[in-house]
């Protein structure tokens, strides 16, 4: 036996002994970045596909739960990057002018504002669920977008912009 | 820097439950695709069948076959049961053998003639240590292409198991569920 086909076996017990645990974080934390069941199951599927590939290859290191998630992150902003594509063609909602003051400035309605990033369009949900949701720092909410910082940066405030508009008006954004 | 108030959006991560049709259906396909990888162990692990230091068994399956060494070859091979012994019949016919695995016997002979020949399939059960192990003999027997008439599941009285038929007709189901020996516990 070959110290790669070694390693494989070791990861491949790994992922099967911590599939039960694993399963319902990685699940749990799909489900409320996404807001839709059926949604969370095939990423949360394909999250594990993704790991047993990276079993197999041998690129995977030690399974564990941080891991899991931060494959299965791939796999929502992947969705959500298919999503824009599809969006691509509606009409985009009028922006608020820049110098408009946030709502949240004096309270934030938590349940609120996060049922408007329901609402808003895939690219700028992305960015505000990594960076808000998700608590990333913006370097590595720009890695896991795969843009560069500064692009990062201005992504964040139109997405403020866009969440701004659809929180006070209830509309929705295609951005 | 003033705090951003959209801070206050952090979601921690709450784990949360999903279908158990869909838990279950997922770690069979995932065993399936990691079943080529984990062949190879379990060829060599033997903490599959070692706790045999118990009392020998006053039960004992004993299967004739049409092809006994086709049946040794399946239930070694796929199953891990290891011969305690093997005679052979002067025609070069198996004659007797004990096949073990954990605390039992299985004996396999090829079909003589007479009374001791006419037998018909039958149902083994095998009781395996925990999940794990049951879940490795389901990749083993998925890997090497064993007639799965039960998938893997989760059974209603609490076993978790799947269901095989082997060269010969007779049906094996393989799961967590042992019964004790006696009469029934008082409850």
């Amino acid at each position: 036996m070959d110290a790669e086909a070694k390693t494989a076996q070791v990861a491949a017990e790994q992922l099967l002994d911590l599939y039960p645990r694993a399963l319902p974080v990685v699940y749990g934390f799909l489900c409320s970045r996404c807001g839709d069941t059926a949604l969370a199951e095939d990423l949360t599927a394909e999250t594990f596909f993704d790991a047993v590939r990276a079993v197999k290859a041998n690129t995977s290191g030690e399974i564990t739960i941080a891991w899991l998630i931060v494959v299965a992150r791939r796999r929502l902003v992947d969705h959500w990057r298919h999503q824009a594509v599809e969006d691509r063609h509606l009409q985009r909602v009028g922006e608020a002018t820049p110098d408009s003051v946030d709502p949240w400035d004096d309270h934030l309605d938590v349940v609120r504002t996060r049922a408007a990033l329901d609402r808003v369009g895939p690219h700028h949900r992305a960015a505000l669920t990594l960076r808000y949701l998700d608590g990333l720092p913006v370097a590595e909410v720009a890695e896991n977008l795969g843009r560069g910082l500064h692009a990062t940066e201005a992504l964040l405030q139109r997405a403020r912009r866009a969440l701004r508009v659809v929180y006070v008006e209830g509309g929705t954004d295609a951005g | 820097m003033p705090a951003d108030p959209l801070d206050q959006l952090r979601l921690p991560i709450a784990p949360l439950a999903p279908r158990a049709l869909f838990a279950a259906d997922l770690r069979r396909r995932l065993l399936a695709e990691l079943a080529p990888v984990l062949a190879g162990r379990l060829q060599e692990d033997p903490t599959m069948t070692t706790d045999t230091s118990v009392a020998a068994p006053t039960i004992t399956v004993a299967v004739p076959c049409d092809d006994a060494r086709r049946m040794i070859d399946w239930m070694v091979d796929l199953l891990g049961f290891q011969v305690g012994e093997l005679h052979e019949a002067p025609d070069g016919s198996v004659a007797h053998a004990r096949l073990w695995w954990r605390t039992g016997n299985v004996f396999v002979s090829d079909r003589r003639p007479g009374p001791w020949g006419a037998t018909g399939p039958v149902a083994i059960c095998l009781a395996g240590d925990s999940d794990a192990e049951i879940d490795r003999l389901y990749a083993r027997a998925r890997q090497g292409g064993a007639e799965i008439i039960q998938e893997l599941e989760d059974a209603d009285y609490g076993s978790h198991g799947f269901g095989l038929r082997d060269p010969e007709g007779n049906l094996w189901a393989i799961g967590t569920h042992r019964p004790p020996a006696g009469p029934a516990p008082v409850t």
